[in-house]
């Protein structure tokens, strides 16, 4: 496949992923997922969160994947109160690069996600990182890593949406 | 009817103490009014000692870090002897901010302005442009960076306090040093915080999240979703119904509940989801604890969970990790929260994979339960500003004879919450200064 359509075919499934997540068709989005997947958000204020051990250092989300479904069937629920009402959001992912080794894809991002609920408008920025995998089903989600730029959580005070 | 009538150990006129109809009661307008506000700057964050950073933040000399404390800028730093200090940062100049990190490792503070140089006692070492100053120009030491009036530390847990006549730290801790002493002994190499805390904003008054942080019984109900989650990860159990406990005030307003809750932890409580691997290393730390501190105090340190308070706005929850957290005010509708936790120096990487796997869970802003407090500061906020007058009611367990500031009951109850709005209260009155 030339660079081109490879990175195409990624932001397609980028985009994909990120409708699925605007929609809040989060149990469809946990099956992105391969079954040893993982969803990182890093710590802020890090020099380097690509390249932090989430075992070692205290990540903002380190969840694999039995842990993902669990944040999704905790998120579909009223009691999610932060997420009762639903937010609307909107996922947006650009300037993409793709690179193709050993069998894995490496797909790195950057992102905005615009929250709004209870009259506030918030946005979630920097840049992501997946590493995807070429299954029977299509491409699915080794990991996907998230790299914040902002230093603290100000003014959203949580994360409690999926990045 | 007017608060005169019913009681008169409200000093500050807005708590209502009904020891007759057992109604203890906040004015809402301690939640919102801008004067409480200033009040509570002048006197509480004025008077009390307030946390200000662990030792193990700034394990070498010349490491510093940034931080507000009660409004003020400040540099909490390792001088070149190793002991820990705290500077007031700002320029003794024009006022500039000198350090604009927020942590890393330095010989001097250098002011962008006009770059006068502090070394890392504070003291003036250059002032940049040198003409036009008399001989002798700081010979009284006027142009050093000044310090924090007082700074304390026990157990490497390092406060500050603004008043130079302030009583002493221990004394100000009263029967909390011990819950402190509970967290450090947990390791012998001595603990450290973890790199990952995190700082956020959050709506509501500052005062909700002191309120939330020993309410016990505020969990069946609000964090529904993580019992779910707890009870399918230990297998079955109801964990909302097997929790047994107690709350107590400690003195000069500090806090605490202690409980009995099954959810694991890396000193010493094995559960299945830690693996089998893990299992015998949790049982030698936990025969060493008891070699050490006895099976009493053996037991409280491994199988209970505790939520601790010290007066004004530090939290230490020794429960799922250990978390501390401090909160301050920003405004009364806005709040600013850190959050750091701690584990053992050299840690077995089993044990801190465990320990961060298991606080990722509950207590972070991403975890499954935080992001729903913050919403109900949010919620309480909004009643506080947007419905008329309003009391907010603490009242859950009291009785007719209890000594406010040591009262003891359930965990479930509010003794805990009461003996911190006591001490709220007299220092707002006036009644209480904290001095020597």
């Amino acid at each position: 496949m030339s660079e081109t359509n490879l990175r195409q075919s990624v932001e397609d499934f980028l985009f994909r992923e990120a409708e699925l997540l605007d929609r809040w068709r989060l149990p469809e989005w946990a099956e992105l997922f391969v079954p040893d997947g993982r969803y990182l958000v890093a710590p802020l204020g890090l020099d380097d969160p690509a390249s932090a051990d989430p075992d070692a250092v205290l990540f903002l989300v380190a969840d694999d994947r039995t842990r993902i479904g669990q944040r999704v069937t905790r998120l579909m629920k009223k009691g999610a109160h932060a997420e009762y009402p639903h937010s609307r959001t909107r996922h947006m992912i650009s300037n993409v690069t793709v690179e193709e080794a050993n069998g894995e894809i490496r797909a790195s991002g950057n992102f905005a996600t615009f929250r709004t609920r209870n009259r506030e408008v918030m946005t979630y920025m920097g840049r992501v990182h997946h590493h995807l995998a070429r299954t029977a089903e299509g491409l699915r989600i080794r990991e996907k890593r998230v790299c914040l730029d902002i230093e603290l959580l100000a003014p959203q005070g949580a994360l409690a949406i999926i990045l | 009817m007017s608060i005169a009538t019913l009681d008169s150990e409200s000093r500050s006129g807005l708590v209502e103490i009904d020891r007759r109809r057992l109604r203890f009661r906040v004015d809402r307008a301690a939640y919102r009014d801008d004067e409480i506000f200033r009040r509570e700057r002048a006197t509480i964050f004025s008077q009390c000692w307030l946390y200000l950073g662990h030792a193990s933040e700034i394990p070498r000399a010349g490491d510093f870090v940034t931080r507000t404390i009660g409004g003020y800028d400040i540099i909490f730093n390792r001088n070149a002897a190793g002991e820990v200090r705290a500077y007031f940062n700002a320029c003794s100049h024009r006022g500039a901010t000198v350090c604009r990190e927020r942590s890393g490792s330095t010989r001097v503070f250098t002011c962008p302005y006009h770059g006068w140089v502090y070394d890392l006692e504070g003291r003036l070492r250059d002032q940049g442009a040198k003409g036009g100053y008399p001989a002798g120009f700081n010979a009284e030491g006027d142009y050093n960076l000044r310090p924090v009036p007082r700074l304390e530390t026990y157990r490497d847990f390092c406060f500050v306090n603004f008043n130079p006549r302030a009583i002493g730290l221990v004394d100000y801790l009263a029967d909390a040093a011990d819950y402190l002493a509970l967290v450090a002994d947990q390791a012998e190499t001595g603990m450290e915080v973890i790199p990952g805390g995190v700082s956020l904003e959050a709506a509501g008054n500052w005062k909700l999240l002191m309120e939330n942080s020993y309410d016990a019984y505020h969990g069946p109900s609000l964090h529904s979703t993580y019992f779910e989650f707890l009870d399918q990860r230990v297998g079955g159990q109801n964990m909302a119904a097997t929790q047994m406990g107690f709350g107590a005030g400690l003195g000069q307003g500090h806090g605490v509940f202690e409980l009995n809750l099954r959810s694991g932890r890396p000193i010493a409580q094995w559960i299945p989801p830690f693996g089998e691997a893990a299992k015998p290393k949790i049982e030698a730390v936990k025969a060493r604890l008891v070699e050490k501190f006895g099976q009493e105090r053996a037991d409280r340190m491994a199988e209970r969970q505790r939520n601790l308070i010290i007066f004004p706005n530090l939290v230490v929850n020794d429960n799922l990790g250990i978390s501390v957290r401090t909160v301050f005010p920003l405004s009364p509708n806005r709040m600013t929260v850190d959050i750091w936790i701690l584990g053992p120096k050299g840690e077995d990487p089993i044990f801190r994979k465990l320990r961060l796997d298991n606080y990722l869970t509950f207590v972070g802003p991403t975890g499954f339960a935080t992001p729903d407090d913050i919403e109900a500061f949010a919620l309480c906020q909004r009643g506080n500003v947007h419905a008329p007058g309003g009391w907010s009611d603490i009242s859950k367990g009291m009785s007719a004879d209890e000594d406010l500031l040591h009262a003891r009951a359930d965990f479930m109850d509010e003794a805990q919450m009461r003996g911190w709005w006591m001490q709220w209260d007299r220092l707002i009155g006036g009644a209480e200064t904290l001095e020597a």
